[in-house]
């Protein structure tokens, strides 16, 4: 069809076809740039959690698979974890008991200094279902969301420490990003030095301390923990042990990370402190009736008598 | 593209998902994971230009980006760049040897992934951008890329085509 509409001989090039390919690049590049707004940014959560349910569904399965081979010598090693868990138990079971009874003891001085204090907060024990360390992001999702109870912003903690924060939650999943993460900013304090610092993510070397009030006190080795000061975590849960790092720029030093002792498999998802915001206090409203309209015309329809007399 | 191509290209862009999603396995969270949609589109260019092989590859690229928590759009940016180096090689003008147009095809598509990656890091404000563990996961794509194109559907680059 010389000179028409219709297809073109072979070898011919497409035009048309390569516009729309550099069309959908582009239209690609537009659906990026208005990402950089948040607000557009979280309207995509709504699907994105939703997708992410059928990935997690998608990867626990082969992991339960996996999880079931006989591997060689696996039988040998479970043998001596066991034994080396019950005995752990054992030892830790004294610890408990002490726990407790300093507990209760807190409690009651609590009690008696009229001191607010800060309960151990419920949360949901879920499984790690999918890891997600593409170029963009440091994730994990774990098996449990919305119907278990957990809401955006829980803390993740493993048995040795602080893994991350929830991001996301969809029905029956939810997103952790981790502490390794760029985007992870975590107010922390060491428990020897007091200094208090912003834990940022790095990738390669896990996280650094950053923006340090007094570095120079800050004890290598010591355990920093959450300070809570953001109102978001739960102050005291375990972050790592300072490292001196000369490389780390504001301060110089890192953490080797707590959560990094054993793989990040089961976590605690835990509710960020319940503070009382000063609004919605209250205790005012336990005082004296404020005067009203009424009242105030009543009090001046008694005295007047008594002005006329 | 014939219509068996396209359920071709379609079934194994789901193939293609299905080891991305195998990557987010826990047991292999240390492991470099190969990239399959940047072999689907190596593969995939040796048929000559295609809207339904573009298309496949964005739906491919959107589900990476939630599977990885990428910004959406990052992925099929990168899937349609490593698509176009392959297409621009595979017409093999100027004239070149099989084997060139193919290296050329896998490592320029690989920095043209790698390129538009970055590039949608900026463009959609995230954070920052892990180069080093990208970077593990580019080589191990273009190392197996000679058994899995075998996977894809592809057409032999022929000498008698230049």
């Amino acid at each position: 069809m010389a000179g028409g509409f219709g297809r073109k001989k072979a070898g011919a090039p497409r035009l048309a076809a390569q516009a729309v390919i550099l069309g959908l690049a582009i239209g690609m590049a537009g659906v990026l740039a208005i990402q950089s707004s948040p607000d557009v940014r979280k309207s995509f959560d709504g699907p994105r959690a939703g997708v992410e349910g059928a990935t997690a569904k998608l990867t626990s399965g082969p992991a339960r698979q996996i999880s079931g081979i006989p591997w060689w010598g696996a039988d040998k090693r479970a043998q001596a974890r066991i034994a080396e868990l019950e005995a752990q138990v054992r030892a830790l079971s004294y610890y408990r008991e002490a726990a407790r009874a300093m507990s209760e003891r807190m409690t009651q001085y609590e009690q008696l200094l009229d001191l607010v204090g800060e309960s151990p907060e419920e949360g949901v024990t879920a499984r790690v279902v999918a890891e997600a360390d593409g170029p963009f992001a440091a994730t994990r999702i774990a098996n449990a969301g919305a119907l278990h109870g957990v809401r955006e912003g829980f803390a993740a903690v493993n048995e040795y420490g602080l893994v991350g924060r929830v991001i996301r939650v969809g029905e029956q999943t939810s997103r952790i990003l981790l502490v390794t993460d760029f985007s992870s900013r975590i107010p922390v304090m060491g428990t020897v030095s007091q200094d208090r610092a912003l834990l940022v993510g790095e990738r390669d070397r896990g996280a650094s301390l950053r923006h340090a009030e007094t570095p120079d006190r800050v004890v290598e080795g010591e355990i920093w923990v959450t300070s809570g000061d953001d109102g978001l975590l739960p102050r005291g849960l375990e972050v790592g042990r300072a490292v001196r790092d000369e490389t780390v720029a504001d301060g110089g030093w890192r953490l080797d990370l707590a959560m990094e002792l054993g793989g990040v498999d089961f976590v605690r998802l835990a509710p960020p402190p319940q503070f009382v915001s000063p609004e919605a206090d209250p205790a005012l409203e336990r005082g004296p009736a404020p005067n009203t309209e009424d009242a105030l015309q009543s009090v001046a329809a008694a005295s007047v008598p008594a002005v006329e007399q | 593209m014939s219509g068996a191509d396209r359920i071709r290209v379609g079934l194994t862009a789901l193939l293609a998902m299905l080891i991305s999603t195998l990557g987010l396995q826990p047991a292999f969270s240390d492991w470099v994971w190969p990239i399959a949609g940047l072999w689907a589109a190596a593969a995939w260019s040796s048929l000559g230009l295609s809207l339904w092989a573009a298309g496949v590859l964005c739906v491919m690229g959107l589900f990476q980006d939630i599977a990885y928590e990428a910004p959406l759009g990052a992925w099929p940016l990168a899937f349609l760049g490593a698509y176009s180096v392959g297409l621009v090689t595979m017409a093999r003008t100027p004239p070149m040897s099989r084997l060139t147009a193919e290296a050329i095809t896998v490592f320029g598509g690989l920095v043209a992934a790698a390129v538009a990656l970055a590039a949608a890091n900026d463009l959609a404000g995230a954070a920052a951008f892990w180069r080093n563990g990208m970077i593990g996961d580019l080589l191990i794509t273009a190392a197996l890329y000679p058994l899995a194109r075998n996977l894809f559907p592809h057409a032999e680059v022929l000498e008698a085509r230049r």
